[in-house]
């Protein structure tokens, strides 16, 4: 893997802008430290996803810089998704391949040895309790199943930085929590994580920091504290208020502010 | 085994995925054997081979210098099978534009991207070739068998034709793309393509009744007029021809001709495929709001009509769909009208017409209604007791009737009757309540709007509510299998099973999984803040293309019935 000097940022973007009609990202500038859990939060359409395909070479950007680990992305792109992992709400898997085929396929697409992808992907459907279906072809696996593969494809090639968009739709209680817990031990073993949801409790539980996106922009960014004092300029007690409050709180100002 | 990330391996992949999709598709989900498929495959083949005896053995004594009328009929076919390759071709192309499925995946990798869409462009040349080769494959064989050997060259011009449509329409789709936008393309590329499908025949057709007052294609083509007009025997226009005949450096020139086109096309478009595939992901179908004075009281009968109208209006496939139906029926429109034009009763001759207009597009939709997915919707609804009687084929016919005649309406009435037999005999059907949603069938339930507001009649007169259902499912992205089964370069990919049927005739899907995500991925940018899709739905295009019926003009209800059933889902979400 080109692994460069490693930087204080995972994921640095600045002045990013991007228009279909409307803007959808409009000067967004966000710095994502290495080794953080990062919760992106915001209402539908605010910029979130756009923001995360744009910073995974799904869309160019018209203007602005991203850098990933110190890569700039838009000018090797290569190189920067050398290090990433992409996994968005729909798990993106092959029916008709069999989960061990498939994390062939992905080690494959990333240039990983096919020894050491073959030893990696065996390790991660044991861990991921795959076990039973590693050789049944994905088209009847429920969506948690979907993901759990997808995820284990996201993990072959042992990537530095894991982008989620929206992972915990429609999966049940057990794979959310396997799924939790995959992403907790990626972050203790030093990779970052940065993830949209809408599910505040796992933003709330699980995040290091949370930034909060309305209308293309960055309006908040802190820990859960920082972002509750932020919200809570003039409130009754924002200590006491969940993240729910603060975030609408936080959405609210920014429209008034609009 | 070839090495990762190069040309040769990402052609494997290709070549699993489409081989395990064709095995899943020829035995129809794993239903039927490996044996019988085969069996049936060889029947199709010999009959195939019967039917072309009959057809073309008298023409097997052709020399290879023909003279100018054989080659302007040969060159005529031709040009009408290239017709239909690049029809075919276009929408694939236009699919694999517009298609998000693994996109994502191979995009988000360090892969190097215009290698693996040079694959899937070959691909699609492949598939037209071998589809072209399946069809034209019997009548080459007994030409060879009666005429000689030299007649399997007509196998290398059947490669050249599918290499030069899949050329043009990438070339074409690609030109549309840049020059009309994303937005547009789509549906113009699918007009486009049906209309090249369609006008040559159709054109020639027209140009035979208006010369000889018949049908036939090939009786302008020996005229007179047209001898004089063609070019001599010894001309480059005839070489394609000449090819198809076995001659050996035509054929060669030709192959060479046509593949250098399509290695043009691969190199030009291919490192660019990735931009327009995400430009296509940007799309969204927002338009200028229009100013709407306010809501507009009326019957609940006339408002839900209203928003049946509004629905057809919005729906480009069916729109497309309906307008290659209308062209198909030119030819004996055109007949009729050169036949009894001296009658003074021309207003007269449109009735047949119009009487075969409402029938196909009353076809057209009972087939969608019976494809409507949403039982579940329409039992939710609230119904009166016993009301369940009449049941949505009779509803598609309900609109066809006020589209044209009743004639056509009455033709779907058949669908309308064989459901309700279906219906007991399977247990549950459209429209029927799902065990699962009501514990007493048969009595009201609960749900608003309550039966004084809106009859159950006039509710069960809306037969695109469950199209409606389904498009709101689509845009939130999930649950749907999507996109047509043939098609060789689907990728499986995303979402999850299909739902469990709520009742009998549901829509199923072939495992074909997001496709036509791009919109669904980019969520903020309509300016309702939500998204749409553009053209067919794709589980009714999953369904048109595996029945071929509606797409040919040839619907009949009970056979699309009879498809919809056999298609109905089996298994359970796991």
């Amino acid at each position: 893997m080109s692994m460069r000097a490693d930087p204080a940022f995972a994921i640095e973007i600045r002045e990013l802008r991007k228009s279909f009609e409307r803007p959808a990202v409009d000067g967004l500038d966000l710095a994502i430290r290495s080794g953080e859990f990062y919760t992106l939060l915001g209402p539908n359409g605010a910029g979130k996803s756009t923001t995360l395909r744009m910073v995974v070479g799904l869309l160019r950007p018209d203007a602005g810089s991203i850098c990933v680990l110190g890569i700039d992305a838009l000018a090797d792109p290569v190189a920067a998704k050398q290090v990433m992992a992409w996994i968005s709400d729909e798990p993106m898997i092959y029916d008709k391949l069999t989960p061990f085929e498939y994390l062939e396929f992905v080690g494959g697409l990333w240039g990983i040895d096919a020894a050491h992808a073959e030893a990696r992907a065996r390790g991660l459907i044991e861990w991921l309790g795959l076990g039973p279906h590693a050789h049944q072809r994905c088209e009847s696996f429920s969506k948690g199943m979907r993901q759990k593969v997808a995820l284990a494809g996201a993990l072959v090639h042992e990537p530095r930085i894991i982008i989620l968009d929206e992972p915990f739709t429609g999966l049940d209680t057990g794979s959310a929590r396997q799924v939790k817990t995959v992403l907790r031990e990626h972050v203790a073993a030093g990779g970052t994580v940065i993830m949209t949801t809408h599910i505040l409790e796992v933003a709330e539980r699980m995040a290091d920091r949370i930034g909060v996106i309305a209308r293309g922009r960055l309006i908040a960014q802190g820990t859960l504290d920082e972002l509750r004092r932020q919200a809570g300029n003039g409130s009754s007690s924002p200590q006491n208020s969940s993240l729910e409050d603060t975030f609408l709180a936080l959405v609210a100002e920014e429209a008034v502010a609009a | 085994m070839s090495r990762p990330g190069t040309l040769a391996w990402f052609a494997r992949h290709e070549f699993r995925l489409a081989w395990r999709d064709w095995l899943w598709m020829a035995t129809a989900g794993g239903r039927t054997k490996l044996r019988t498929v085969a069996i049936a495959l060889l029947i199709f083949v010999a009959v195939m081979h019967l039917i072309a005896y009959g057809m073309v053995s008298r023409y097997a004594g052709l020399a290879v210098h023909p003279d100018k009328a054989a080659l302007v009929a040969i060159t005529a076919s031709a040009l009408l099978s290239l017709s239909l390759m690049l029809s075919q071709a276009m929408e694939s192309v236009t699919r694999a534009f517009y298609t998000r499925s693994d996109l994502d995946l191979l995009l988000s990798s360090p892969a190097q991207a215009p290698k693996i869409f040079a694959v899937r462009i070959a691909t699609i040349a492949l598939s037209v070739v071998a589809m072209a080769a399946l069809l034209a494959g019997p009548f080459i064989n007994v030409l060879a068998a009666e005429g000689g050997a030299h007649w399997l060259g007509a196998y290398g011009a059947v490669v050249a034709m599918g290499a030069t449509a899949a050329a043009l329409a990438v070339g074409l789709t690609t030109a549309l793309f840049r020059t009309i936008g994303p937005r547009r393309a789509r549906l113009v590329a699918q007009i486009v393509a049906a209309v090249i499908g369609a006008a040559f025949v159709i054109g020639l057709q027209l140009a035979a009744i208006a010369s000889n007052g018949t049908l036939s294609r090939y009786a302008v083509l020996a005229s007179a007029p047209i001898l004089a007009l063609a070019p001599d025997a010894g001309s480059l226009v005839w070489w394609p021809a000449r090819a198809m005949l076995g001659d050996g450096l035509a054929l060669a020139a030709v192959l060479a001709a046509s593949l250098l086109m399509l290695g043009a096309a691969i190199v030009m478009v291919a490192p660019r495929f990735a931009d327009c595939a995400a430009a296509a992901a940007g799309v969204t179908r927002s338009r200028r709001p229009r100013a709407v004075a306010g809501f507009r009281g009326a019957s609940p009968m006339e408002t839900l009509r209203r928003k049946e109208w509004t629905l057809l209006r919005r729906d480009p496939w069916l729109v497309s769909q309906t307008l290659m139906q209308m062209l198909y029926l030119l030819p004996p429109a055109f007949l009729l009208w050169r036949s009894f034009e001296n009658a003074n009763a021309s207003v007269v001759l449109l009735v047949p017409v119009l009487v075969m207009a409402a029938g196909q597009l009353a076809g057209g939709l009972a087939w969608l209604a019976i494809s409507g997915e949403g039982p579940d919707r329409h039992g939710a609804a609230h119904r009166a007791p016993g009301g369940g009687r009449q049941d949505r084929g009779g509803d598609g016919m309900h609109c066809a009737g006020v589209c044209a005649l009743h004639a056509g309406a009455g033709a779907g009435r058949g669908v309308s009757r064989h459901r309700r037999r279906t219906r007991h005999r399977r247990g549950c059907g459209v429209g029927d309540r799902h065990s699962a949603l009501f514990s007493r069938p048969g009595q009201a339930q609960p749900v608003s709007p309550p039966a004084d507001v809106v009859a159950g009649r006039d509710l069960r007169r809306g037969v695109f509510l469950d199209r409606l259902g389904r498009r709101s499912r689509t845009r939130r992205g999930r649950n749907l299998d999507r996109g047509d089964p043939r098609d060789p370069c689907r990728r499986d990919i995303g979402g999850h099973p299909p739902r469990p049927p709520a009742g009998g005739v549901g829509v199923t899907g072939s495992g074909f999984r997001r496709t036509d995500q791009s919109i669904d991925c980019m969520k903020p940018m309509g300016s309702d803040g939500s998204n749409s899709t553009h053209g067919p739905h794709p589980d009714e295009a999953a369904r048109i293309t595996a029945s071929r019926r509606t797409g040919t003009g040839t619907t009949l209800p009970v056979a699309v019935l009879r498809d919809a059933q056999e298609s109905a889902p089996q298994g359970d979400d796991r």
